[in-house]
């Protein structure tokens, strides 16, 4: 931005608009200092580092090319992430993704106490964070527990659920099914910015509910559906903090996700160069996610 | 918007059904979507011996207060009371499933209650840790530890006005102590009978048990010194974040010429695409370079750059009228003046709901805090609620756990329950206007 400035000349600088560039410029300094010691600086150290065998002693280590890459993906492990990562998000979509769209189309269709609905669904999202993944961890105990408790009494006997290779993906992400929380309101606020003119227009031909329902109210949330679904792309390749919390990854390594495996690659193997460069292909892939996700939006604006 | 076609055309049957369905439904959900706050409510009120019961318990029990009763030939000296008493009392709690609430000992002389000593299940948790780490505590563990226990105060010791208690009921557990204590050599007094009777006095002593938890890491004052900690940091956050932000925006907003405003929003934008979860581990080396390990700062800074913040701002600026800048700038003011005396307030409403959210924000985060806090004095709330759910490695103590996950939940209810309308507010405001 500063070579554009100096083609001008400097004694722009001291007119009205100059003055007042160099004071926008002064007024920028906090953010972009913040921004370049724990945004920028951290993303070139990660690439850097992921070309080095990390050694604490001589900083950057010993340069070994491709070598960590060639380790990411000749490791069986980082396969197992992968699908680790895949398998959350898949049950993502099975119970939490399409939830929150149920409980506000039907929201929209109440009229008087919908303001009050609206207010039961986001108070749950007072609950410190920690706090509701340890009730789950309580749910799913499985001596004590309430899921073992109910799958007893249907008949399908008792699980393990978290400390199960098989079930504990699923007890991750089933707490989504109970929806609720801002992702409501964002569907709320989008179906009220849908014109009312379509809606008074398919009243007078003669539309019932269902007809609106369909013809209406789905297409209006279209767009905010398909944005929402490549978030939780990102959402979930992201995803870490709650697995690490109710399971540290385990049991085995059946619950831990790309990002869980680069910090354990890091902290608990001291292995840094073959951690960043995991690093860096989830960057790569959360930056093309999120490209597409721009794009979207820029397209829906226009 | 929501008065729409209201009463204008009547719905139709179909219509109606529709509509029908869709609330029972809604009511259906909500019930499903409290659940999870009802269970953490009952299983804080839970006695640690039954939280892992089959099938478990749902409903909300008072917990019991257990009385021995010790008869003597004469009245007892202070001494031999003081062992009696604790070698009964402390392991009345060995006694699983009978949910003592306050254990209590009745010293009788001739059918008369003349001395009593009690010790509530608070007190007993808290202070057994300190006195004994093993789990069976013998006689001889108690009797040399006597010293130790009359230092800590935790029984209290009453010699007048001994009342008895009202009901006098027996169970499986009154039955289990008396015959656990009746042939034990070591006490000098006999004991007959043992009773129990409801004590809602202690109702809330797991609450008691996880306010005082963070003693177990060293913080004499339970939990106020996280909580003074979680307050720190979301203030300094607030103060850091909130300068920086409107600092930006209002560059970006009013100060830059035109064709540099838009490259410097592509900039800062373009840092917002990566998020932060991927630079975790070179960001955690970046704040120890720095020497800000174990320090507020390592979580208080790399938070200030917020895009969102930043935006919500530049919208509020980017509609304040340029004429009343220019009128103060002709008046000779300076750009720093004109940014405190007309942009900040303008910006006031964001403010707050940066405050608020900001608040909500640090009082959660627990996963940056694990990595840079070492030091257990700095620990914030949600530090401490992890120690307590994953820090033992055996299972976690449940009702304590989700006694202090429903404290801690208290603030940040509120802040949902009272500025909704603030985060929606935002929600619409933040550019998803759809």
């Amino acid at each position: 931005m500063g070579k554009g400035l100096k083609k001008t000349g400097l004694s722009w600088f001291t007119t009205q608009a100059g003055k007042r560039c160099i004071w926008g410029i002064v007024f920028l300094i906090p953010i972009f200092l913040v921004l370049a010691i724990f945004q920028y600086f951290p993303i070139i150290q990660c690439i850097i580092q992921s070309f080095f065998q990390y050694r604490i002693t001589d900083l950057p280590g010993t340069f070994v090319g491709l070598d960590n890459y060639k380790a990411v993906f000749s490791s069986s492990l980082f396969y197992t992430y992968f699908k680790n990562t895949v398998v959350l998000y898949a049950f993502n979509m099975l119970f939490a993704f399409f939830v929150p769209i149920l409980q506000a189309l039907m929201l929209f269709q109440l009229t008087k106490s919908r303001g009050f609905f609206r207010y039961l669904y986001i108070f749950p999202t007072g609950i410190t964070a920690l706090a509701g993944l340890s009730v789950w961890k309580y749910v799913w105990e499985p001596e004590g527990g309430i899921a073992n408790f109910i799958t007893e009494a249907i008949g399908l006997g008792k699980f393990e659920w978290l400390y199960d290779e098989r079930t504990v993906k699923f007890c991750l992400r089933f707490p989504g099914i109970l929806g609720g929380g801002m992702a409501v309101v964002l569907y709320l606020v989008t179906m009220n910015n849908i014109s009312s003119e379509h809606f008074e227009a398919a009243r007078i031909d003669g539309a019932n509910s269902l007809q609106i329902l369909k013809h209406i109210i789905l297409p209006g949330i279209k767009g905010m559906v398909q944005i929402q679904l490549l978030l939780s792309l990102t959402g979930s390749l992201l995803a870490f903090e709650d697995v690490y919390m109710m399971t540290q990854g385990g049991p085995g390594y059946s619950s831990t996700t790309l990002v869980l495996g680069a910090y354990t690659k890091a902290f608990k193997e001291q292995n840094f160069g073959v951690a960043m460069a995991m690093a860096v292909v989830i960057l790569v892939c959360t930056v093309i996610i999120t490209s597409l996700v721009n794009y979207f939006v820029s397209r829906k604006e226009d | 918007m929501s008065k729409l076609t209201k009463n204008k055309i009547k719905l139709s049957f179909s219509d109606k059904i529709f509509k029908g369905i869709a609330t029972i439904l809604t009511v259906m959900w909500i019930a499903l979507l409290f659940f999870p706050i009802y269970w953490m409510v009952v299983s804080s009120f839970k006695d640690a011996s039954v939280q892992y019961a089959d099938p478990p318990q749902f409903n909300v029990s008072f917990p019991l207060e257990y009385t021995v009763y010790v008869d003597y030939d004469e009245e007892p000296s202070e001494e031999t009371l003081h062992k009696d008493a604790n070698l009964i009392l402390w392991r009345m709690f060995g006694v699983t499933g009978a949910q003592i609430g306050k254990a209590k000992v009745i010293a009788r002389v001739d059918g008369k209650a003349v001395q009593s000593a009690y010790i509530s299940k608070a007190d007993y948790v808290i202070n057994r840790k300190q006195l004994w780490t093993k789990s069976i505590l013998s006689q001889k563990d108690i009797l040399s530890a006597i010293p130790r226990i009359t230092e800590q105060d935790c029984i209290t010791f009453d010699k007048e006005e001994v009342k008895l208690p009202k009901k006098q009921l027996s169970n499986e557990y009154t039955e289990k102590m008396s015959e656990l204590f009746s042939n034990d050599e070591f006490i000098t007094g006999s004991v007959k009978s043992c009773t129990y009777t409801k004590s809602p006095a202690n109702f809330f002593d797991n609450y008691k048990i996880a306010w005082d938890y963070p003693r177990d890491l060293g913080l004499e004052n339970g939990l106020i010194q996280p909580i003074l900690n979680s307050l720190f940091i979301a203030v300094m956050e607030f103060f850091v974040l909130v300068s920086v932000s409107t600092l930006a925006a209002y560059s970006v907003s009013k100060l830059l010429p035109r064709s540099v405003k838009n490259k410097v929003m592509i900039i800062i934008l373009m840092s917002g695409m990566v998020p932060g979860t991927v630079t975790l581990i070179p960001k955690y080396q970046v704040v120890q370079n720095l020497g800000l390990a174990d320090s507020f700062w390592a979580i208080i800074l790399p938070a200030a750059a917020s895009f969102g913040a930043m935006l919500l701002f530049k919208g509020t600026f980017d509609a304040f009228p340029d004429s009343i800048i220019e009128a103060a700038r002709l008046d000779g003011a300076g750009e720093m003046q004109i940014f405190l005396k007309f942009i900040i307030p303008s910006g006031a409403a964001i403010i707050g709901f940066q405050a608020i959210t900001i608040f909500a924000g640090v009082w959660n985060d627990y996963f940056w805090p694990m990595m840079v806090l070492r030091d257990q004095s700095k620990y914030t709330v949600a530090l401490v609620m992890n120690i307590l759910l994953n820090g033992s490695g055996a299972a976690p103590d449940y009702s304590v756990t989700l006694a202090l996950g429903f404290m801690i939940s208290i603030p940040t209810l509120i802040i949902y329950a009272v500025f909704q309308k603030a985060f929606t507010y935002g929600f619409d405001y933040s550019g998803l206007k759809g």
